[in-house]
This record gives C-alpha cells, sequence and structure tokens, in this order.
C-alpha cells in the first residue's frame, strides 16, 4: 500500500480549533480515513475535546459523544453494547465500528481502571490513546505517560519516574489487538486500524504524538519528532496478535539491522522539555541512563531475532 | 400474575416489562439482588438484554450515557456509595437529555460502614437535575420503574429518572405484587424515544465545548423540563392507572388528609410508619394526616402549599441532614410553605437504619400539636456505652480535651 | 440592560407568570453539526505561509497525507482559508517543493 491508495474523504474537517502542527489531528485524519463513516466515536477530556470546535459547530463527520474523563472504556462499553442491540434488531445493516478516542492522561492515569475493565470484557470497540506524554491539554503536567528527564510545568527540573508500559498493560489483558504507532509511519498506521477493524473485541492503539507547545518544538517538526522517536529506539512500532508479537516499519528496520539506530540524543535534543539535559551544560548522566535503557530493551531485541530459527515459537498468552 | 417478592426483584421484573435493552450495573449491598436476577432474566429466561457487568458505578453510569446515545433503553441499580462514586456523571446524564431510568436502594454513607437504610444518599444528589420517585411498596417500586421510563422519554422532558426505596426494609422484605401483562405494559409505554442519537447517517456531536454565552440556556432548559415533567408524572400515574391498573400517587400520596388540622410530612417506608402513628393519633382525637412526598425532584410545591397551608400543625421527618443546616426536606417545606401555615417541626430520625417506631412518631406529633416540641428534633439519638468507649480512647489519644 | 427591561426579563422566565423574552427557550442540549470552518477561517492564525513551486513537486502526497487540517487537496491545492501555516509540508516535502514565507498582514 502506497499514500496514492489512502482513501480522500475527510471527516476531520479543516477549521477546527487544533494548534498549528497538531499531531492528534494528524492521527485522528489518518483513523477516520481507515474506519470510514460507519464509526461512533467517544471522545473523553482531551486536547479532542477542544480540537473538535466548540458549539454549535463540530469539526468530526462522525456522531461524536463527548464524555467525562474517566470514561473511555466504559462509554465505549456502552456504545458496543447498543450497537450490539441495534445490529440484533436489524436497525443497523451494516455492524459500525465503535472508536473510543482519549489522551495519555485519559489512558495511563484516570482512565485506566474503566479500560482495564472494558477490556477484561472484552468489549467490542478500538480504543486509541493519542499519547503526547503529559496534560497537554491543561497546560502540560507530568501524567504516568511522561518520560524520564522530561520537563512540565510541574516537573520542572525533569520527571524522576520513568513512564510505564501502557501498551505492555493491554498486552496482559490478553485482547485480541495491541498496536503501537508513529504519525511518521502512516501507512503502517493507517494498516494497523486497518487489521484492527476486522477484528472483533478490544483492540488497543496506541499512537505517539508529539505535541509542539507541550515539547516545546517548532509546529512544522511534529513529523521529524515523531520519526527520530523511532529512529532511536525511543517507540517501539509493533502490533501483538494471538500471543505474538510483530514488530513493524521503523522499528523492524532496526531489530533486523537494515538501518542504523540513531542516539537517544539526536531525540531529545530536538525538544525543548529536555533542554536542561544539553543547557547551560550536558547532563551526561541522564543522557546515558536513557540511552542505557533503550540499548537493553534493543539488545534483547536484536538477540531474538538473530536467534529466530533456534528459538521455539512460544505462545506469551493463549489466542482468544 | 400474583407473585411474594423482594423489592429488589420486583425491579429486575419491572425492567424486563419495560423491555430495557442495555443494564449496566456494579454490585453493591443492597442493591445486588436487581443485577442477580436481571442475569437470570437473560441467561435462562431469554429475556433480550445486554449485561454489561462493569468494574465500577462510575463506568456503570458512563456505560449507561452511552447506550442511550447510541439509541436503546437502558438501565442500572446501585446505592449509597455507588451511587455518590456516580455524581459527576449523574450531572452529564441530566445534561446529555438522554432517557434512562436507575434505581437506587437508600442507605447510609460512610465511615463507618453502614448497610442500612436512610436517604443521605439520593438526597444528596438532589440537584443533579434527574427526576427522583420515592416508593414505599414493593408493587409502588415495579408501577414506578414502568411509569419511569414513561416519564423519562417523554418529549418535554427527556431527563434521567431514579426510582428510590428503602434499604432491608423495602430492598429484601418480600412482599405480594401483581405482575401485570406484557401486552398492557406495551400498551402504556411506546418503543424507546430519545432527543437525538448517535447515527453515522446524521453525524451529529454531542457535548462539546460550550461557552457562558449558551451554556446557561441549557441548564434553563432542564429547569423547565423539571416544571414540564410535574403535569407528565400526573398524567402517567393516571394512564397507568387506567391501561395497567395499579395507583400510587403523583407527585404526592395522601392519607386522611381530607378532614386533617395536623400533618406528618415524610418519604419512602418512614411514611407507612407516619400513617400508622396518624391513625393512631386520630383515635386519640387528633385529626392527623399524612403527605407522602413520592416525586421528591420535581418538588410538588403547589401540592404542598395547598395541603399544608391551612393545617395547625406540620411535622416533617427525615432520614437526612443537610449538615450546617438541617433536615434536608423539612428545609424545603418551609421554603416551599413561606410564612404560610405553621412553622413546620423538623424530625431527624431513623439514619443509618435506626428504627423509628410509629409510637415515636405519634409521640413526636402529639408534642407538636400541643406546642412542645423544639424546632428541630432528634428524637432517635441515644448515645450507647460503644461510643462512650471511642471517646475514652481518644482521651487516651490527647486528642480531645475534657470539655 | 435597564432596571425595567432586566425585571422584565427576570418576570419573563420565572414558572407561572407571563413569559415574553424568554418564550423561545425550548428543548436545548449541546448538539454541534459538521461543518468546515468550525471555529471559524484559521488561516488568520498564520504567520507563515506556504508556497509551492510546481516545478519542483512530483505529486508524491506527502503534503497531503500530513497535514493536520486536511487542508492540502490530492492535487495539491492548499486552502489558505484554512491553512494555520505550521509547515509540517515544507518540512517533510522531500523535493522541497513547499517553502514558508513570512505573511504580510491582511
Amino acid at each position: 500500500m502506497r499514500i496514492k491508495d489512502l482513501p480522500d474523504e475527510e471527516l476531520l474537517l479543516p477549521g477546527n480549533a487544533a494548534c498549528q502542527g497538531c499531531p492528534s489531528s494528524i492521527a485522528l485524519r489518518l483513523a477516520l480515513k481507515a474506519l470510514g463513516r460507519n464509526t461512533l466515536m467517544t471522545v473523553v477530556a482531551s486536547c479532542t475535546s477542544v480540537l473538535q470546535s466548540p458549539f454549535p459547530a463540530s469539526a468530526l463527520g462522525v456522531p461524536l459523544l463527548n464524555m467525562a474523563f474517566a470514561t473511555a472504556g466504559a462509554s465505549g462499553s456502552g456504545l458496543a453494547a447498543a450497537v450490539e442491540r441495534l445490529v440484533r434488531k436489524g436497525v443497523y445493516a451494516e455492524r459500525p465500528t465503535v472508536l473510543v478516542w482519549a489522551g495519555d492522561g485519559g489512558t495511563y492515569d484516570i482512565g485506566i481502571q474503566a479500560l482495564s475493565g472494558a477490556a477484561e470484557r472484552n468489549a467490542d470497540f478500538i480504543y486509541v490513546c493519542y499519547n503526547n506524554e503529559a496534560y497537554s491539554n491543561t497546560g502540560t503536567q507530568r501524567s504516568g505517560a511522561t518520560p524520564y528527564a522530561a520537563w512540565t510545568t510541574n516537573t520542572v527540573s525533569g520527571k524522576r519516574e520513568w513512564r510505564k508500559d501502557m501498551a505492555q498493560i493491554m498486552v496482559a489483558h490478553g485482547i485480541p489487538y495491541v498496536a503501537t504507532a508513529s504519525l511518521a509511519y502512516p501507512i503502517d498506521l493507517y494498516e494497523k486500524f486497518l487489521r484492527a477493524k476486522e477484528i472483533r473485541g478490544t483492540r488497543y492503539i496506541e499512537v505517539l504524538a508529539p505535541c509542539p507547545p507541550g515539547w516545546k518544538f517548532p509546529s512544522g517538526h511534529t513529523i521529524k519528532v515523531a520519526r527520530l522517536a523511532v529512529q532511536t529506539g525511543m517507540w517501539l512500532l509493533y502490533e501483538h496478535r494471538e500471543g505474538t508479537t510483530s514488530y513493524t516499519a521503523g522499528t523492524q528496520r532496526l531489530i533486523q539491522g537494515k538501518a542504523r539506530r540513531l542516539p537517544v540524543e539526536e531525540y531529545l535534543k530536538v525538544q525543548g522539555r529536555f533542554r536542561h539535559l544539553f543547557h547551560p551544560e550536558r547532563d551526561e548522566g541522564r543522557i546515558a541512563e536513557i540511552q542505557r535503557r533503550v540499548d537493553r530493551v534493543f539488545e534483547t531485541l536484536e538477540f531474538t531475532y538473530r536467534m529466530r530459527e533456534h528459538i521455539m515459537d512460544i505462545e506469551m498468552l493463549p489466542p482468544r | 400474575m400474583r407473585l411474594v417478592e423482594t423489592g429488589n426483584h420486583v425491579v429486575a421484573h419491572a425492567v424486563r416489562l419495560a423491555r430495557v435493552e442495555v443494564v449496566s450495573a456494579y454490585p453493591i449491598t443492597p442493591q445486588t439482588q436487581v443485577v442477580e436476577k436481571i442475569s437470570r432474566f437473560i441467561e435462562e429466561e431469554g429475556f433480550e438484554c445486554e449485561y454489561i457487568p462493569v468494574e465500577s458505578e462510575h463506568s456503570a453510569m458512563a456505560a449507561m450515557i452511552a447506550a442511550a446515545a447510541a439509541g436503546v433503553r437502558a438501565f442500572s441499580a446501585t446505592s449509597a456509595h455507588g451511587l455518590v462514586y456516580m455524581y459527576e456523571l449523574l450531572h452529564w446524564a441530566a445534561g446529555s437529555r438522554l432517557p434512562m431510568v436507575m434505581a437506587n436502594v437508600n442507605r447510609a454513607l460512610g465511615p463507618g460502614w453502614n448497610i442500612w437504610c436512610d436517604q443521605q444518599d439520593t438526597m444528596s444528589a438532589r440537584d443533579t437535575g434527574w427526576i427522583q420517585i420515592y416508593c414505599s411498596t414493593h408493587q409502588e417500586i415495579l408501577d414506578t420503574v414502568i411509569q419511569a421510563y414513561r416519564v423519562s422519554e417523554d418529549p418535554s422532558v427527556f431527563l434521567p429518572v431514579m426510582v428510590c426505596y428503602d434499604a432491608f426494609t423495602m430492598s429484601h422484605t418480600y412482599m405480594q405484587v401483581d405482575l401485570p401483562d406484557q401486552e398492557a405494559v406495551d400498551r402504556f409505554l411506546p418503543p424507546f424515544r430519545s432527543p437525538w442519537r448517535m447515527d453515522p447517517r446524521f453525524p451529529l456531536t454531542h457535548g462539546s465545548v460550550i461557552y457562558p454565552q449558551d451554556y446557561e440556556e441549557t441548564r434553563f432548559s432542564i429547569y423547565r423540563a423539571h416544571e414540564a415533567a410535574k403535569e407528565v408524572i400526573r398524567r402517567a400515574a393516571e394512564e397507568y392507572r387506567d391501561l395497567v391498573g395499579g395507583y400510587h400517587g403523583d407527585l404526592v400520596e395522601t392519607y386522611f388528609m381530607e378532614e386533617a388540622e395536623h400533618a406528618v410530612v415524610a418519604v419512602g417506608s418512614l411514611a407507612l410508619e407516619a400513617r400508622v402513628a396518624a391513625e393512631e393519633l386520630r383515635r386519640a382525637g387528633h385529626p392527623c394526616g399524612v403527605v407522602r412526598i413520592r416525586t421528591y425532584r420535581p418538588f410538588p410545591s403547589e401540592e404542598l402549599r395547598r395541603l399544608l397551608g391551612k393545617m395547625r400543625t406540620v411535622v416533617v421527618l427525615d432520614r437526612a441532614v443537610s449538615f450546617g443546616l438541617g433536615g434536608i426536606l423539612a428545609s424545603e417545606v418551609r421554603a416551599t410553605l413561606g410564612g404560610e401555615g405553621p412553622r413546620p417541626v423538623s424530625v431527624i430520625a431513623g439514619l443509618g437504619g435506626r428504627d423509628v417506631p410509629y409510637t415515636l412518631i405519634a409521640e413526636r406529633t402529639e408534642a407538636a400539636i400541643k406546642g412542645q416540641a423544639m424546632e428541630e428534633e432528634w428524637p432517635t439519638l441515644a448515645l450507647s456505652d460503644r461510643h462512650r468507649v471511642s471517646k475514652e480512647a481518644l482521651r487516651a489519644l490527647g486528642e480531645v480535651s475534657e470539655a | 440592560m435597564g432596571q425595567d427591561e432586566k425585571t422584565r426579563r427576570v418576570a419573563s422566565v420565572l414558572p407561572g407568570r407571563p413569559r415574553e423574552v424568554g418564550e423561545e427557550i425550548g428543548f436545548l442540549t449541546t448538539i454541534s453539526v459538521p461543518s468546515k470552518g468550525s471555529v471559524g477561517l484559521t488561516g488568520t492564525w498564520r504567520t507563515f505561509v506556504p508556497v509551492l513551486s510546481r516545478e519542483r513537486c512530483t505529486g508524491c502526497l506527502i503534503c497531503w497525507v500530513y497535514c493536520p487540517e486536511a487542508c492540502i487537496t490530492r492535487e495539491i491545492e492548499i486552502d489558505l482559508n484554512f491553512c494555520k501555516g505550521c509547515g509540517i509540508c515544507a518540512e517533510e516535502c522531500p523535493r522541497g517543493a513547499i517553502a514558508m514565507v513570512k505573511e504580510e498582514k491582511r
């Protein structure tokens, strides 16, 4: 598949309230290209509550239910249950896709309970976490997704803790589909939504969403920063189905040795939120610590790849 | 069909008769039997309904709002801590103007853990925009749940309805109920109607950012819907009586009020206790009646002014307190009457399931009739030795002075 | 608003009183309708404007796919009514066919 093959229809309309260079807009636009008009969408408190524009106009071309912050998983469950009833009653000839859209605050933090419950019940929806690694909508406070050493308005000298790995938490739920995506790999992202659409049950897709005002880089650099996250190994692209993880796009090329992994510094230094690691003087300790973590992950991945013919195909989780 | 059932099971029967399509609920004592019974209906008796066993009440209400938004009849049931955990979404539900019905078993709030009857839970949620109807018999619970959908889905209302009944004294006791025919219920309750729904053919957005120049009108619209609901509730009660059978009053139900000079005002099962007290007082030569407030929101202001304005004595029983003010119902009755009629005596009693015998109601009402009652009374207070033990313990900690 | 007008307005919304001003307020909730330009012409937010060189453009559609505003067509027509001037198209164009040029205030 090539960019030319993406559908023409725009379901996120121009002239909306998103910031310049907004990553959530790009993710939403591509997701809706894959899912199409026959979609019921719910959004919880996040930047997307704002970027859809205020009453009485809306930038969304699909029916949209705005809901309270902690409810993403539950709201999706309610929509899915209603859709099930309506399909059985014959109201819908073709089953609509339920799309749940939440930020990292609504997913990693306040919404994790509702999401975990819904995933355990295998509620029939696609859950998207667009992860801009902070509470961007309220002015960039730390979240459970904020990476180590990143500046936010309430971690002014850099976050002291490491972020949690939400996608792996979702893998541990044993749901039928988990994927991570990047805006810099739009075909990979689009195809993941297409594949998710064909599956029933809880599907979780997390998109890294570099936020120009929150991460402090120029609005034109959104894609560049997203690409560097993958190229430095700071963000992994994969999908997990039936107990097996497959690495995709840029991450696959790194593991297979077809592309050289860049030092994390390349990613850190283009963002103002990591400026204190380089100015007024270089913080070798923290930069090295971040690099070590990424190296460790890739050592395991590369080793597994090299040994792939010698390792039995172990199913990590029973297929559902 | 005549059954002998618990109040909770009666709710489940009503849900099936109302052809509810999505139920989302989380277990909490004393509500559990409601959803247990519903899930049995679904799994064993072919009741066509999606039951979402959510992981919290907050999620129960969120799922219910979303289901109603997608265009199906939704139901939930909860109690006490479950209700207050939902609090954010109670507002969201009413603001969305989506019809739905929830049963709430009135129970006390902690700490300490108390699973017994108390109306603090729902009365604390009175300003959420929900219509609240309180029941006093099992038959009334059944009839009211069905009526509640009719009220909720009326185009001049379009608001969620809470059907409330007392923990244990109603939820777990067995009483005789007449189960109406499905055909009769279907005649009374048309298929689900809502003001808007999510439909890919007409992609509308609900609940986005709304600025000050538009917000207030949406709240005024809810306020007006409550005004309109009064007539809708009256009509629903009458039509239900004609089409299905069974009548329990509309906004209020009165006992012996025709000749009364003194009145006791109460909500829920306490009103039945008050009725026995009134009978006692009448035998003793005091013409006493009872006004049972059935619909608490919208508040039956006109009815209360009409019924109580000419009384010589008014006693208001409360099983809930507005701390810093007093009995919640008493405060509202006083405000409604303004200067008209006597100053109502506020009796706060029976919190956390404490027994309120009819003899006590009779005694305090008689005191009020004779002008011997205080304005605010807590007649069931009885500090036990157990409280002295904890006071001793605190004193030993040095946290509480001798004073 | 004068005192009389204010009194009349307040009176008009109280139940059981003659309604004059508030009469038209019926059922209201927060329903919004999909529209282009839902916050108006976002092109006015712009400081830099994308300028396309047709000679260099190969029509690869990279600018189209990355545009957050969906304001570039597949024919690489940029709708300047809505383009916020973020510069992603210029940054990502593999041929350098789009330049961001400081815009004179209109």
